[in-house]
């Protein structure tokens, strides 16, 4: 009955191979040092190199990968304040963003990020699997871990996303991977990067 | 909040297990004799058929099909109570999560039907004429002609290898055999005659299309954009909604029968996944259209789990007004006697954001006795200490 125009992960997988960098995107090579993140939101060491996508998720806002975005892929998007959305919203008409409000509690922060997460990829479906107190950096956060999918995909893609508001401003770390082999693969970096960055 | 999907499906099973007693409307017209399902004539119509067989693999497995028996079957016995016995065996039906509303047809048999779908439709003689409508593209062989129209064979050599080659199948698939304005008109007529042979009333058909445009239009004003479901642009290949709505009322209007509607068992049997599609729905930023679909599903009978779907609602859109609203949705959700724990944790969140949290704690104490393994126990706990 309708056209489906979908900025897929997975047709993103194909338009953005990870090496060599297209004309259209370029990539950036993140080594083990301490690097400023999303403009300097975050100061983030990790253990491993990974590669930034040059395209921002959001003003302040990263996103890397090891092996292909359809593999593994982190979000860090930081610094958003009253008013402003967690993805940028590049199509107010037909697929507007969620805003963040003042007011809103740390789990409506975990609903804020699950309809932006879900609009941008274009989700058909996202299931909570667990939400708990955490910490981001050293701050009080929400921890989620949840699976999703994309239409028509075979594939159980799972996340862990965790978020904290600090001085009225939301932070959002999250990492995604299809749950066979490659969630496990980096899951422990991940934890490592959420407890031990640094928020500005 | 969506983690009650698994056990629907064993409610589900007992819901719908009485079916329709036959012959039972005034006027019932003969349905018109079936030939029985096409077979692929020549190599490229095999082809065809097995690139889509391809298709059907990859939907069969795919993550956001619902697999639960019971909703499965439902879908398969409304379709062979709209078009009949014979027909209905013809084919095979995938009920996919996805909010969009949308229902396709494959030339080999296969069926998809989206979740959003379910979440519009008032009552089963709705459903029973999009599923009549999708059969009888089928039935009429409308994807052949057009596969019949790519004449030459490299044009069927190069969709054949895009069908299968396409990660995500069916989509992209569906879209190149995208029915044309007359086959859609066709299928209209077709779906009209089902119905009026089938004990469903043939007026429940015209309404549907409507709704689609009303439900469009609010979506436009809240987001400030043009309406666009009165013009013939919508939907290319398809007739205007309006149009549509139109000749459907003619033809059902030939067809003055009495039939059934089907109301309270699409109502038994859609309850307990009605607040996940509707969740799925709400996701979507959508406010008005949902606050649309929502009105329209409860008509003047608004059962419990419209007034938990109602303070989802407001509360994800969280106004200061909003919370007012939510808080009100919950309560008389809990009045009228919903167990759901959704309705409690609902309550509970609704209050702390409006700053009331002694008993906002409360509501969510009493959510975690309903659900004490819920997957959000934890943070739960952690917002009522915090209270
Ligand atoms: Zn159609």
């Amino acid at each position: 009955m309708k056209t489906a125009k979908k900025l897929s992960l997975a047709l993103a997988t194909a338009a953005m191979a990870i090496a060599p960098a297209p004309a259209f995107a370029g990539w950036k090579r993140i080594t083990t040092e301490a690097t400023d993140v999303g403009k300097g939101a975050f100061v983030v060491t990790p253990q491993t190199e990974w590669s930034r996508w040059s395209r921002r998720p959001a003003k302040r806002g990263e996103i890397w990968t090891q092996d292909g975005f359809g593999l593994n892929m982190m979000h860090f998007i930081g610094q958003v304040g009253d008013g402003d959305t967690l993805f940028k919203d590049r199509k107010k008409k037909e697929r507007p963003m969620p805003k963040v409000r003042g007011d809103m509690l740390v789990t409506d922060l975990a609903e804020l990020f699950e309809a932006s997460f879900s609009i941008e990829y274009d989700v058909t479906q996202f299931d909570i699997r667990a939400m708990e107190p955490s910490k981001l950096g050293s701050h009080d956060a929400i921890k989620m871990t949840y699976e999703f999918a994309l239409p028509n995909d075979a594939l159980t893609r799972v996340g862990e996303a965790r978020l904290a508001k600090v001085d009225r401003q939301v932070y959002l770390v999250n990492f995604i991977a299809p749950e066979l082999h490659y969630f496990d693969q980096s899951i422990e970096e991940v934890h490592v990067i959420m407890d031990t960055l640094q928020l500005n | 909040m969506r983690s009650l999907l698994a056990t629907a499906g064993a409610v589900v099973a007992l819901a719908c297990a009485p079916a329709v007693q036959a012959g039972d409307k005034a006027n019932r017209a003969e349905y018109p004799v079936f030939t029985g399902a096409y077979e692929p004539e020549d190599v490229d119509e095999r082809g065809l058929w097995e690139s889509f067989d391809e298709v059907e693999r990859k939907v069969a497995t795919s993550k956001d099909l619902i697999r639960d028996e019971g909703i499965n079957q439902y879908m398969k016995d409304v379709l062979c109570r709209s078009v009949g016995d014979d027909r209905c065996n013809a084919t095979r039906i995938y009920v996919v999560r996805n909010n969009a509303f949308n229902a396709s047809m494959a030339p080999n048999g296969m069926m998809m039907v989206n979740s959003g779908l379910l979440l519009r439709m008032r009552n089963e003689a709705e459903l029973a004429s999009v599923l009549g409508h999708e059969f009888s593209h089928f039935e009429q062989r409308h994807s052949l002609q057009l596969f019949k129209r790519l004449r030459s064979g490299s044009d069927i050599a190069s969709i054949v290898s895009v069908v299968v080659g396409v990660p995500l199948g069916a989509f992209f698939l569906l879209d190149v055999f995208s029915f044309n304005r007359d086959m859609e008109k066709e299928a209209d007529v077709a779906s009209a005659d089902y119905l009026a042979a089938s004990p469903y009333a043939s007026r429940a058909a015209a309404d549907i299309w409507v709704r689609l445009i009303d439900e469009d239009d609010a979506r436009a004003e809240e987001r400030n954009r043009r309406k666009r479901g009165r013009s013939t642009g919508w939907f290319a290949s398809h007739p205007a909604p309006l149009a549509r709505s139109e000749y459907l009322a003619r033809a059902t209007a030939d067809h003055a029968d009495d039939g059934d509607y089907g109301f309270e068992r699409y109502g038994e049997t859609m309850d307990p996944y009605l607040l996940t599609f509707f969740e799925d729905q709400l996701q979507r930023n959508d406010f008005a259209a949902s606050k649309f679909i929502l009105d329209q599903m409860g008509g003047d009978q608004w059962r419990p789990i419209h007034y938990v779907m109602q303070g989802e609602l407001y509360r994800k859109r969280g106004l200061p007004r909003d919370l007012v609203t939510a808080e009100e949705a919950y309560r008389t959700a809990i009045e009228a006697g919903s167990t759901r724990p959704e309705a409690w944790r609902g309550l509970g969140l609704t209050l702390m954001r409006a700053r009331n949290r002694e008993q906002g704690a409360e509501a969510l104490a009493t959510y975690l006795e309903l659900a004490p393994d819920a997957p959000d126990a934890p943070m739960m706990q952690m917002m009522i200490k915090g209270s």
